[in-house]
């Protein structure tokens, strides 16, 4: 191991300098884990991990890792919540972080092309005097990579209205499982017949390593408007979530947080939500005047109806941004309530909410946890943070047992299992719940297809009772069989 | 398929059902038949030129709405439903698709999937790529699986939708697609503004599509001079005052030799020129080019030298792409010099193209071979129309 260790060792360090190869256990030690909870992925330490500066060092790690026949897993920052940065099988941890830059940004037509290493806020101060923004805003923004976010189909507040990071990302250049370097898509907004980059976002580094991207900016609304409204109980607040988005506005965001976490919030950093609320919605308009102006009273009368207690306009910027500096900073406040928390990323048809928080607040009761609930209502994409004590016997099993009731719950309402944190090694098997074996092996196909040798990012995303190679060919046998029947 | 098959028939299966469909795909690839699989018809002129299929099968009557669920904004629809007919279901819900083809009354949203051919009201509404949050495929064993689902956010497993998405059904016939949809805002309107030279429309574009005004779709056509046609979609109370600021705009910018508003009905004026170049049931060539308005702008000679020689374009200069109509000759001279990257929607008649979706790269081929490997390991659907001609 450690004569293998050494030897690749040496040739990355050839490729990209001594100081960007971490050989030593000490070393690995920080490159275990991600932002998961290691009770579902586990701790894994990669044989190596190596820290490219360009595309071209990247496709030599990765050729040179091919040579060694070892597994090369992408990383970015290490925010995913869902194991996908984790090295499963050891080999080689590929660590985007130093490749920084932004390289190109056209304005008029509203792309930017950056190496996938850049932090997403970032991106959106770089292109800030454009009067653009880069829509896709994970509550990690102020961590995460746009590789990591292109890895992850990564989602946010402003998705709502904006749409998530497939929509925004127009191009990629990709080192291949082939070890060949391709450029796919391109600045116009659509392209025909192999939608290679389509396929590549969200595939959570199992398809290849995105080295450059090419995605697209959103221009600044004219006007934007922050509401925030407290209702007597998250029925009522996602009475008024459903009445919104049927009232046919479409927010730029929609955001529900429940009473455990406005105490949290409350606590750590005094924004302004009303502490004797059971909920609290905070409410995105923007566009032109005309139109946030009309939304502003259309909310407002629907929170009114709905049951809300308070319903109040952010005045100015600051208090706007206050408003939202709670919401993003929620789950590093819930560290003042509990030792740990489990975060659940599920998602159901949105008409399905005061259901299933229903059935979240019984959980609560039923598995004797604590859960907060912030999240993007408007999406049906719900956050539920159970709080837990690691050290205390049991607490585990039964946050991950409710963990597994939500899931099932959430596909039986007509959802899913994951709205934008990844399968990665926390849901694989979860995907058996929600797609057929057939449902699986067509998958399969896409990522045997890409990487027949299944070198990249091995472990994630399908269940661990299949290979994608078993799964792949069933249908395979099965479409050839069809005809050796006839012969 | 191999040349020994015996044909069942060379007509036209119309399957009523999505089971009727399976069951006939399995009953053609148990006996070796290969099938051309068509929604509408309108856009069979685009892809290469392929290989005989032993039969054709179409998807007219997979025309139901399957599920419709206004209050979380989705709907899930067989590939036969016609655009009119979605415009219209959507439209009984004061909701929306920003999605424009010739003769909607027989194009089909599958057909519109299927060849990935959205329309320019994508700068202000998103490109149909972006909307289908699900799908359901059959095999070419009429096998079914299914990817996504009917929520809006969806992380669940590969992103299937992409991978069919302008793959012409060679890799599977959609049998169902979900679909997010969006609130109508109430009203619609266009600015017409009429130009004597390329560069001054593209100057007067440009100062819209750069300001906040939010433009719904943003397009120049060659049409006696050059003519700018931009669509807002906006609240009632706020039409005067964004047109009125647009025109002003565009005038500071440019000033156009005419100027001309009206409100969208039934027609849409905005996308008019548009839906007719790019209307493939015509038997001309078009050509799609890939040039964003920045890469326009340092083009407009070229442009206008081969507008001069009585070719139709139009530069839809809010999504970045350039269509180009007309003879074979001029534009087999005069277009690859735009771009190396086009995409023939109807390709020359004379068969001087090898492959009507460009050069895809060296290193994305095999992964497309294997694509059609896999998912049609035996060449049944749509044989040899797809890119590399799989």
């Amino acid at each position: 191991m450690h004569d293998l260790r050494e030897r690749v060792a040496a040739r990355m360090r050839a490729i990209v300098g001594n100081d960007w190869v971490v050989a030593d256990d000490a070393g690995l030690l920080v490159y275990e884990l991600d932002a998961s909870d290691e009770a579902v992925a586990g701790i894994h330490k990669p044989l190596i991990a190596v820290l490219p500066a360009t595309a071209q060092e990247t496709q030599r790690v990765v050729q040179t890792a091919l040579e060694f026949d070892l597994p090369i897993v992408p990383r970015g920052a290490g925010t995913g919540l869902a194991g996908g940065a984790i090295a499963a099988r050891g080999g080689v941890l590929l660590v985007m972080t130093r490749m920084t830059r932004v390289l190109e940004v056209n304005p008029l037509d509203r792309y930017a092309i950056v190496e996938p290493g850049l932090i997403n806020l970032e991106l959106s101060a770089a292109v800030a005097h454009h009067g653009l923004f880069f829509a896709p805003d994970p509550a990690s923004q102020r961590a995460s990579t746009i590789g990591g976010n292109v890895a992850n189909n990564s989602g946010g507040p402003h998705c709502l209205k904006y749409g998530v990071t497939s929509n925004h990302v127009l191009g990629l250049e990709v080192v291949l499982p082939s070890g060949e370097l391709v450029w796919t898509g391109g600045p116009s907004a659509e392209t025909s017949g192999f939608d290679l980059t389509g396929a590549m976002v969200g595939s959570e580094g199992t398809l290849g390593v995105v080295t450059k991207a090419m995605v697209r900016l959103t221009r600044r609304p004219e006007e934007v408007a922050v509401l925030l409204a407290a209702f007597p109980s998250m029925e009522t607040a996602s009475a008024a979530v459903s009445s919104i988005i049927a009232g046919g506005i479409l927010p730029a965001s929609l955001e529900m947080m429940d009473a455990l976490t406005i105490t949290a919030v409350e606590a750590a950093y005094h924004c302004g939500y009303p502490t004797d609320a059971a909920a609290v919605l905070l409410v995105e308009l923007d566009g032109l005047s005309e139109t946030v102006a009309e939304h502003r009273s259309a909310v407002e009368r629907a929170c009114a109806q709905a049951g809300a207690t308070l319903v109040r306009s952010a005045t100015t910027k600051a208090e706007q941004d206050l408003l939202w500096l709670g919401r993003k900073s929620a789950f590093g406040t819930l560290g003042r309530l509990a030792p740990n928390y489990y975060l659940q990323d599920t998602v159901v048809p949105r008409s399905k909410l005061p259901t299933a928080l229903r059935f979240v607040e019984d959980l609560g009761r039923e598995f004797k946890l604590q859960i907060a609930n912030v999240f993007h209502a408007g999406d049906g994409n719900l956050h539920p943070l159970m709080l837990f004590d690691r050290y205390q016997g049991g607490a585990i099993e039964r946050v991950l047992e409710a963990g597994d009731a939500l899931l099932a719950h959430c596909i039986d309402a007509g959802g899913s299992v994951s709205g934008e944190h990844g399968i990665g090694m926390e849901k694989n098997n979860a995907l058996s719940l929600v797609y057929s074996t057939n449902d699986l092996a067509a998958m399969a196909g896409l990522k045997r297809s890409f990487d027949p040798l299944e070198r990249f990012n091995p472990d994630k995303v399908f269940p661990s009772a299949w290979s994608c190679g078993e799964l792949s060919d069933i249908r395979r046998n099965a479409l050839t069989a069809e005809v050796a029947g006839v012969r | 398929m191999s040349a020994e098959s015996t044909a069942i028939d060379t007509t036209t299966h119309q399957p009523d059902s999505v089971e009727e469909l399976s069951d006939l795909l399995g009953f053609l690839s148990g006996r070796r038949q290969s099938a051309r699989i068509v929604g509408g018809g309108t856009r069979q002129a685009f892809g290469n030129l392929g290989r005989h299929a032993d039969c054709v099968i179409s998807l007219a009557n997979l025309n139901r709405v399957v599920q419709y669920d206004p209050g979380d904004l989705v709907i899930a629809v067989e590939p036969g439903c016609t655009l009119a007919q979605l415009h219209g279901v959507l439209a009984s819900e004061g909701q929306m698709m920003a999605l424009d083809a010739a003769h909607p009354e027989r194009a089909t949203i599958g057909g519109s999937y299927a060849t990935g051919l959205s329309s320019p009201r994508r700068l202000g509404g998103g490109s149909l790529k972006d909307w289908v949050i699900g799908l359901d495929v059959l095999g070419p064993d009429g096998v079914r699986s299914r990817a996504g689902g009917m929520v809006v956010k969806n992380v669940t497993g590969y992103d299937m939708m992409h991978v069919h998405y302008a793959a012409l059904g060679a890799l599977g016939v959609v049998s169902r697609l979900n679909l997010k949809v969006f609130p109508h805002p109430g009203a619609a309107t266009v600015i017409d503004l009429r130009y004597a030279s390329l560069n001054a429309a593209l100057t007067a574009a440009a100062a819209i599509i750069a300001s906040q005004l939010l433009p719904a779709s943003a397009i120049v056509s060659n049409d006696d001079g050059w003519r700018l046609l931009i669509r807002f979609d906006t609240p009632p109370s706020a039409v005067e005052r964004i047109v009125s600021r647009a025109i002003a705009a565009a005038t500071a910018a440019a000033a156009p030799t005419d100027a001309r508003t009206s409100s969208v009905d039934a027609a849409d004026p905005s996308v008019a020129p548009f839906v007719d170049l790019v209307d493939l049931a015509r038997p001309r060539t078009v050509a799609r080019i890939p040039l964003p308005l920045t890469w326009v702008q340092a083009r407009a000679a070229q442009l206008e030298a081969l507008a001069a020689n009585a070719a139709d374009m139009v530069l839809d200069v809010g999504s970045g792409l350039t269509y180009v109509a007309g003879d074979d000759v001029t534009l087999l001279r005069q277009v690859p010099a735009l771009s190396s990257t086009i995409t023939w929607l109807r390709a020359p008649a004379s068969g001087a193209i090898d492959d009507v979706f460009g050069p895809m790269p060296t290193a994305a081929q095999p992964v497309a071979t294997r694509l059609k490997e896999t998912f049609d390991p035996l060449g049944v659907l749509n044989p040899g129309r797809w890119v590399l001609g799989l």
